[in-house]
């Protein structure tokens, strides 16, 4: 019983802290007013770039999935450590019923195709220039990897069999316009010589380097009968749902127990460049963040540290009537959260509009490394960061406080009592 | 009556620069349980740091302090804190009080500070004390909407809440004018005489030191006179 009193006892004195601690928030308000500011202000910076990262990731993510990568590829165990060994290998033939497998136990496709990848020269113009070659399923591909644009003339989709569709730049090399005559020219599976006439319909720019200024695209069909196989040896993919990761772990399961030597990649796995990319933005927006703390805790403790010099007196004659170090300290520390918990919320709400207002139109960003075209950024809230942000903020800004808080828990009281006027 | 205090040979050096300046110079002094004391002497001469050292803000750098029949001479920061809180109220020159408190809070403060009493003792306490001092109309007043006298009285009320067994006033009417001043010395006299608590006073005042039970003159750190 009296152990319980002693403690309401305390919560009392405490909220009669926390009361006062409000007051004197309120006593200098041009004071509280730029502290305030400086909090917000790293805050709503620090949301701003959570907004850009998210949307660079999002943006980037999105790009690399439409461009040559879809979301998941299927492949034989093996074929990407032999594939330029043994470039035959590891072809699949049952397309069809994999993919109708897949649709029936995983989930619904919004595009299955099959890849055959191989090596040769194309020859235009009296030039001849090393590429690689994909045998694609034009129609397939066309619907999900939306970033294959067309730059010039027309998509293989809707040429012919005998179309073939070039990276922008190695057209230039090889000096091609649409409707050129261009020769293929590879090594069999037999390894023997075999050689394709084909017609440029189009250029694509993709925005990957290597794809633009090295690659080709033919017919699938054609491809097979070039380089006489069957099948091939990727199959890609594309959920209808964004968020293809849900179904990562069924799609291993249905394609291992298909065949035992498939094995599928996550396109993650096979863009390593996207990690590099963004572990590159990452830290550099955590070296802006951690400038923007040191910044604003600075700020925050010279204002902070100003409005209590002036308070000095006060806490002269409140340690002289008995009121114990750590109490000072606890009133102290007390605003220093009131006021961070306050600004962080403020700069969430500041940076929110920044985002929804200034940037709602997002930015085009120079080409990322690999990358050959500028991409467009939307900022995007971040909704899942802000908790933690707001919680960083209020520690760091609230932590701001102990140092003064400290200092003037240990004041000489009667230097301290000499400052009341 | 028996004493409260009992200072034996106390000195106090401060370091002014590089230079040592005593302030108390071998003092002794016992001070009587619900006695009015009035301490006298010329600037400089002391008058402050006794204050000081009584009310165990400082601590001497010789001699020794018994407070209540207990050796504080080197008694932790802590003890002397609870001490002040629980057994010395302090009435300033300034007033001192907390500005963002109303008159009421700051007497409350006390209270809560002692972290012994619900919120109706406190409250109930702290209405008492204002009242004691007539200053009810103005509970919830502000220190800045209060003149002198009322702060003064405020300030009175908050070393009086808690029942201390000495008060300590460093020229408590030294900022007042001769009518209010007059009228805090009555509220002194009137509550020491109904508590019977010791009343430690510096004072230049005459009117207080006329109603004192004692004066004691210090000059340059030292008990001049009696």
């Amino acid at each position: 019983m009296n152990k319980s009193y002693t403690v309401n006892a305390r919560i009392l004195w405490w909220r009669f802290l926390l009361m006062a601690s409000g007051r004197n928030l309120k006593r200098s308000l041009r004071r509280t007013a730029i502290s305030l500011l400086a909090i917000s202000s790293a805050v709503a910076a620090m949301v701003v770039f959570q907004s850009f990262v998210n949307g660079v990731k999002s943006t980037f993510r999105h790009n690399v999935i439409t461009s040559n990568y879809g979301h998941y590829q299927i492949t034989r165990h093996g074929f990407r450590k032999n594939e330029s060994d043994e470039p035959f290998a590891y072809q699949i033939t049952d397309a069809a019923k994999l993919r109708e497998r897949i649709e029936k136990e995983v989930g619904p496709l919004s595009f299955f195709a099959q890849r055959q990848i191989f090596y040769g020269l194309l020859n235009s113009n009296d030039r001849s220039v090393g590429g690689v070659g994909f045998g694609i399923e034009a129609d397939e591909e066309r619907r999900f990897l939306t970033l294959v644009q067309v730059e010039e003339g027309k998509h293989l989709a809707e040429g012919g069999d005998l179309s073939v569709f070039v990276g922008y730049k190695l057209a230039e090399r090889l000096r091609l316009k649409p409707g050129d005559n261009v020769t293929a020219l590879v090594t069999t599976k037999t390894g023997s010589m075999n050689a394709l006439d084909l017609e440029m319909v189009g250029t694509f720019k993709t925005g990957i380097t290597q794809l633009d200024e090295g690659s080709y695209f033919i017919h699938h069909r054609m491809a097979e009968q070039l380089l006489k196989v069957e099948g091939a040896p990727i199959f890609m993919l594309g959920f209808n749902d964004d968020d293809e990761l849900k179904y990562q772990k069924k799609l291993n399961k249905v394609v291992a127990d298909h065949d035992s030597t498939l094995e599928v990649a996550h396109w993650r796995q096979l863009a390593e460049f996207f990690d590099n990319t963004m572990g590159w933005v990452e830290n550099q927006v955590f070296v802006f963040r951690i400038i923007i703390l040191i910044i604003a805790t600075i700020s925050i403790v010279t204002v902070f540290m100003m409005g209590l010099m002036e308070r000095m007196g006060e806490f002269g004659t409140m340690r002289a009537i008995g009121t114990h170090r750590q109490s000072i300290a606890i009133m102290i520390f007390f605003e220093s959260i009131l006021q961070s918990t306050l600004g962080s919320l403020i700069g969430i709400g500041t940076g929110m509009l920044i985002i929804k207002g200034l940037l709602a139109k997002g930015i085009t960003m120079p080409p990322p490394p690999l990358m050959s075209v500028p991409f467009h950024v939307t900022f995007l809230i971040p909704w899942a960061n802000i908790p933690v942000t707001l919680a960083l903020c209020v520690l760091v800004a609230g932590g701001a406080g102990v140092l003064p808080a400290w200092r003037m828990a240990r004041i000489r009281i009667v230097e301290a009592l000499g400052r009341n006027v | 009556m028996s004493e409260i205090y009992q200072l034996a040979n106390v000195s106090k050096t401060y370091m002014v620069g590089k230079v040592p300046v005593d302030a108390l110079n071998g003092l002794t002094l016992s001070i009587r349980k619900g006695e009015f004391a009035a301490l006298q002497g010329p600037s400089g001469s002391g008058k402050s740091t006794l204050l000081n050292v009584v009310g165990l803000i400082e601590k001497p750098t010789g001699g020794t302090i018994r407070f209540r029949d207990q050796d504080v001479t080197n008694a932790s920061e802590g003890l002397l804190t609870d001490l002040r809180q629980e057994c010395i109220g302090f009435i300033f020159q300034s007033f001192n009080l907390i500005p963002v408190l109303s008159a009421l809070e700051n007497v409350e403060y006390a209270l809560y500070l002692e972290q012994k009493f619900s919120r109706q003792e406190v409250h109930a306490r702290a209405m008492k004390a204002i009242q004691s001092v007539g200053l009810e109309r103005f509970a919830m007043h502000r220190p800045a909407e209060l003149s002198g006298g009322q702060r003064q009285r405020v300030a009175i009320a908050r070393a009086l809440v808690k029942e201390p067994q000495i008060i300590i006033a460093d020229e408590p009417t030294a900022n007042l004018d001769s009518k209010t001043a007059a009228q805090i010395l009555d509220l002194m006299k009137r509550l020491k005489d109904e508590l019977h608590t010791t009343i430690f006073v510096a004072t230049h005042d005459k009117a207080i030191a006329d109603m004192a039970e004692r004066i004691i003159k210090i000059k340059d750190g030292k008990i001049d006179e009696e």
